[in-house]
């Protein structure tokens, strides 16, 4: 390691050190629960996971419990059949809403703008009554299917993507998006070919953060998917649990399985994501 | 002047309350009779036909779920019935949802009465005298179970799994090493049992509270458990439904009792401090070191269940268990406290019906006694079901008890028994507060 960076400014010692640090301190949890989804239940109950090394008590019993429950395959397969829509739905509706609340004038653009943000402070849970009624016998009926879900889930990631979106696209050269009108680009042009390309790192960070959340999501996986047929990999996990908890070390193994796959899209996305994450903060 | 008669007032009406109260507990629960809300005449066979298929939501999931569903199997090719159950951890709160929705599952098990008798004041239950035989069900139950279903004179659910909490466990061999009695009559005689443990250099009990969110629990049982002795079933009654307040001398004087029982000096293994941090699952795990920690552990019969597993694979000769015996010089017969999982019946149809007939039937449950962690609340069920002597010998302890009592925190309001009794054990054990400012404080925060 030699004493300057590539731009030519000199390494700092304390950063050096602190870094890995921190980092490691960071995923100390996810390390203590990866090491505990290896260790039998007496063994997690009695010792704690970093005494595995001389204590014992591995196993591959969790996992081969959890990956041998016949319904962990077909939650797997619903989880991704909710996640994707889920994420792509909103993300397209947001970044049309966005491009006009951006380039169009119109009327009512700021009040409804408004309106749209003010939502977000609305909590889920407030919503779940009301929106299980018109889903449900009482109401349309489609409690328990995927559509149900995406719906629900596209209505409640719409105004941060709208508002996420639009901050970011309003950092964007007016002047191509000018330019491209006076040359006779329709507005449909205009978004496909030049504002949705530009943006791609809001929309990455946006779909990766959308992601994780419908796959990680309990509440409305369970209340309007339900644990049938449809249920997706967490409801899944939380069923393996008895009536005091018993089963809980299949726990720490599902939860390992199930990250297999946001993370895979987190590392497919990350090409994206690094730049995306500062959309929005720095506004012209 | 005026105070007071107000106040005399209040007391009158207490009194008229509670003698409703007791008559409601006496009442036939003859549907004619027109008890209370939901349904209203008797069910005839035919009236509404199912469509073959019967949804049941419940609270249990991973291994409980299989043996549930493996008994239920030959009832299903039976009576060509299919059956959809769902469990959830989360039952309490997605049953008032779902039900509140008009989206409720044909049959729902309720672990706790409390939210039972929400929806059933809502007239969304099924009374269970409208489609089963209650005189029949009543006759083979351990004694006392339906009155904890009982809302507004009418019975809502059936019991279809039993919980017996009044279980002292041992470790087999090293407590008949040790020499002592696994007979303690009295609790006076198992405190000198325990001071024999303790002369002999073992921390006598082991106990954990810990439960993340429902932390206390453990706590309340104790309580509940002492209470029964101490005071004897109806001084509990009158208790868990508050005719008497929560801070009566009764209350408060089983607080010091079970006081002296788990923060005397040595008693249990770890301290004050050691029962808050364990996690109840794990209290029985010091039993079976080598050589053990600790000797005794009061607790319901689903703990055997987290056992360690060599010593599940060898119980009978590694667990003993005995019943927590009485107080001297309190009530004279054997109180059991207990708990129960209890079928209610949201859509009345021929299907369901027979469902809900099978569950709560004592024929049902043979596959679930054989994979064990399941006690029948029936007397009449075949105790040579269960997988393991130990198991029958609670089944015994349970059917034999003179009195049975639903936990008490189970039964008063939700933010008493899930809530402020909770958390008040906590501080008390702690000893930020005495028994008796805990016991005002809950009495205090009782809901009107």
């Amino acid at each position: 390691m030699n004493g300057t960076m590539k731009d030519g400014r000199k390494r700092s010692l304390v950063a050096t050190i602190t870094m890995p640090l921190l980092a490691l301190l960071w995923t100390v949890p996810t390390i203590g629960l990866l090491v505990t989804s290896f260790r039998s239940r007496e063994a997690a109950a009695s010792t704690g996971w970093w005494s595995s090394l001389w204590e014992g008590g591995w196993t591959f019993d969790n996992y081969a419990t959890v990956l041998g429950d016949p319904s962990i395959s077909g939650s797997l397969i619903n989880s991704i059949v909710v996640a994707v829509p889920a994420t792509v739905l909103p993300i397209m509706f947001a970044a049309f809403a966005a491009y006009a609340f951006t380039f169009i004038e119109f009327r009512g653009k700021d009040v409804l703008f408004i309106a749209i943000v003010a939502v977000m402070v609305v909590p889920i849970q407030v919503s779940f009554q009301p929106m299980l009624d018109l889903l449900g016998p009482r109401g349309l009926g489609i409690n328990g299917q995927f559509v149900a879900v995406w719906m629900l889930h596209t209505g409640f990631g719409m105004p941060l993507a709208v508002y996420t979106l639009r901050n970011y696209m309003s950092t964007l050269p007016n002047s191509v998006v000018e330019s491209a009108k006076i040359d006779g680009a329709s507005h449909f042009q205009t978004f496909w070919r030049l504002v949705a390309p530009m943006a791609s790192p809001a929309i990455a960070a946006f779909a990766t953060l959308q992601f994780l959340w419908v796959w990680n999501d309990l509440l409305i996986a369970k209340l309007f998917l339900g644990g049938g047929d449809n249920k997706t990999i967490i409801v899944s996990l939380q069923q393996m649990l008895g009536t005091q908890g018993q089963g809980a070390e299949l726990l720490t193994a599902g939860a390992f399985i199930s990250m297999v796959i946001p993370m895979l899209v987190f590392f497919g996305l990350q090409r994206f994501l690094v730049r995306g994450m500062t959309a929005g903060s720095v506004k012209g | 002047m005026d105070r007071r008669l107000s106040r005399r007032t209040i007391m009158t009406g207490a009194a008229a309350t509670a003698a409703l109260g007791m008559t409601g507990c006496l009442q036939n629960p003859d549907p004619s009779s027109g008890g209370g809300g939901g349904g209203g005449e008797k069910y005839t066979p035919g009236d509404t036909p199912g469509n073959g298929s019967v949804s049941i939501l419940g609270a249990f999931g991973g291994q409980e779920q299989e043996a549930f569903m493996a008994s239920l199997e030959k009832f299903e090719a039976d009576a060509k019935i299919t059956i959809n159950y769902t469990p959830d951890k989360d039952f309490t709160n997605t049953i008032q949802q779902r039900a509140g929705a008009g989206d409720a599952p044909d049959i729902a098990l309720f672990p706790q009465p409390g939210g039972m008798f929400d929806l059933a004041g809502k007239g969304l239950i099924t009374p269970i005298d409208a489609f089963l035989d209650y005189d029949a069900l009543n006759s083979t139950l351990i004694p006392g179970f339906l009155d904890s279903a009982r809302f507004e004179g009418r019975v809502y659910g059936a019991p279809m799994r039993m919980a017996c909490k009044s279980l002292i466990w041992y470790p087999k061999k090293a407590y008949e090493a040790g020499g002592y009695s696994a007979e303690p009559a009295t609790m006076q005689e198992l405190t000198e049992i325990t001071e024999q443990i303790k002369a002999d250099g073992i921390a006598p009990w082991s106990d954990g509270w810990d439960d993340g969110q429902a932390t206390g629990w453990v706590g309340t049982d104790w309580i509940e458990e002492l209470m029964l002795r101490v005071h004897g079933p109806v001084v509990y009654d009158d208790w868990t439904k508050h005719r008497i307040p929560f801070n009566a001398k009764e209350v408060v004087e089983v607080f010091d009792i079970a006081g002296d029982l788990l923060k005397g000096e040595g008693n249990v293994l770890g301290g004050t401090d050691g029962i808050i941090n364990t996690p109840f699952s794990e209290a029985p795990l010091p039993l079976f070191e080598d050589p053990p920690k600790a000797m005794l552990v009061r607790q319901g019969n689903f703990v055997t269940g987290f056992l360690p597993e060599d010593v599940q694979a060898n119980m009978d000769e590694e667990v003993g268990v005995y019943a927590m015996p009485t107080w001297e010089g309190g009530f004279d017969g054997q109180p059991i406290l207990g708990g129960g999982d209890l079928a209610a019946l949201f859509a009345l149809n021929d299907d369901s019906v027979k469902v809900m007939e099978f569950l709560t039937s004592d024929a049902f449950g043979g596959e679930w006694a054989q994979a064990g962690g399941w006690l029948s609340p029936h007397r009449t069920f075949d105790q040579t079901l269960y997988s393991d002597a130990i198991t029958q010998q609670v089944a015994k302890i349970a059917s034999n008890a003179q009195v049975f009592r639903y936990d008490g925190s189970d039964l008063m309001p939700t933010a008493v028994g899930g809530g402020s009794f909770w958390t008040g054990m906590v501080e008390w054990l702690q000893g930020s507060k005495t028994s008796q400012e805990v016991c005002d404080e809950i009495e205090a925060g009782w809901p009107t």
